[in-house]
């Protein structure tokens, strides 16, 4: 097998939006209903990036597809807390890979909201 | 079937005709083509025949080529519009059943559009059709797409989905720009 050995030490934490949270992705907040961006930030993101934040060697791969769609107050949610926790975007979108074969300009809306982040 | 009378006169007068056609031609002096052809004619005849197929194909190949890209620029455009009809439908209905309904449709058209967009630039690529101006112009919809996205789903996911009128305005002219754009896109890739 032609793994190399950088490969190998890296560990690698998925997380997969339609299997670990919910088909029906909400709103912005809780308040707003079930499913929100803000839950699954403080529910099920937040964890994982904490895990990875200060490790070398180890990436969060975020899967976004499989679910019924997002809307765009969700996704901007999750990127403000994320830059609101984490601060570094360079860091962050280094330690955090979003993935959407389905959707690929998803990915890219992401990396926007995130960027907008001020 | 009964065939037409025609007159003796008509088939005289035809005869005639012929046979003047007859005479004046015999007098005309005779097409001879030469029998003796040389090696190098026979090369520029050859290499003139698959000159000219050669590029009659690329030249069909590029234009099919083109015709894909401009039907997929027409599928973005379908999907704006389409997009378009359910947020104009939804911010017109009442009924809270129907609301929730349209808001997932509105979700799930977005997908839609983002990928016409990601295959047309994929395909853009593939092809080698991709200039400047195009990048510059499939950047632009995709600047516009995002902004379109945010405003018109903004308040989509919630218990009460919502457009407001303000970003209905703002979707609307999001819209309009991705068509306008996508209108260009097509006459700069035909014109390539």
């Amino acid at each position: 097998m032609g793994v190399n050995s950088e490969t190998m030490n890296e560990e690698i934490i998925e997380v997969n939006i339609a299997k670990d949270f919910t088909l029906t992705p909400g709103a912005r907040y809780r308040t707003d209903g079930k499913f929100s961006g803000e839950e699954f930030y403080e529910d099920v993101l937040k964890a994982r990036i904490d895990e990875v934040w200060s490790k070398d060697n180890s990436k969060l791969i975020v899967y976004l597809d499989g679910t019924y769609g997002y809307a765009s107050s969700f996704l901007s949610e999750v990127s403000i807390r994320i830059v609101k926790d984490f601060i570094d975007k360079k860091k962050i979108l280094e330690k955090i890979n979003f993935v959407s074969e389905k959707d690929p300009l998803i990915v890219e809306a992401i990396v926007k909201f995130i960027n907008e982040t001020p | 079937m009964k065939l037409p009378k025609v007159s003796i006169v008509y088939l005289l007068l035809t005869l005639l005709f012929g046979i003047s056609i007859g005479v004046v031609g015999n007098d005309l002096p005779y097409v001879i083509f030469k029998r003796d052809i040389s090696i190098p004619d026979v090369i520029n005849f050859f290499i003139y025949i698959f000159g000219i197929l050669y590029i009659n194909n690329k030249i069909s190949n590029n234009r099919v080529e083109k015709d894909i890209l401009i039907e997929m620029c027409n599928r973005l455009s379908d999907e704006v519009s389409e997009s378009k009809k359910l947020i104009d439908e939804f911010v017109t209905t009442t009924s809270v059943k129907a609301i929730k309904k349209l808001a997932s449709q509105i979700i799930s058209k977005m997908t839609d559009i983002r990928n016409a967009i990601a295959t047309l630039e994929s395909s853009c690529k593939d092809s080698k059709k991709i200039d400047d101006n195009i990048s510059s112009l499939i950047s632009a919809i995709k600047d516009d797409n995002f902004n379109y996205f945010k405003t018109s789903t903004q308040n989509l996911a919630g218990k009460k989905p919502k457009i407001t009128p303000e970003d209905y305005n703002m979707a609307k002219e999001h819209a309009y720009q991705q068509t306008i754009k996508a209108s260009r896109l097509k006459l700069m890739i035909n014109n390539q």
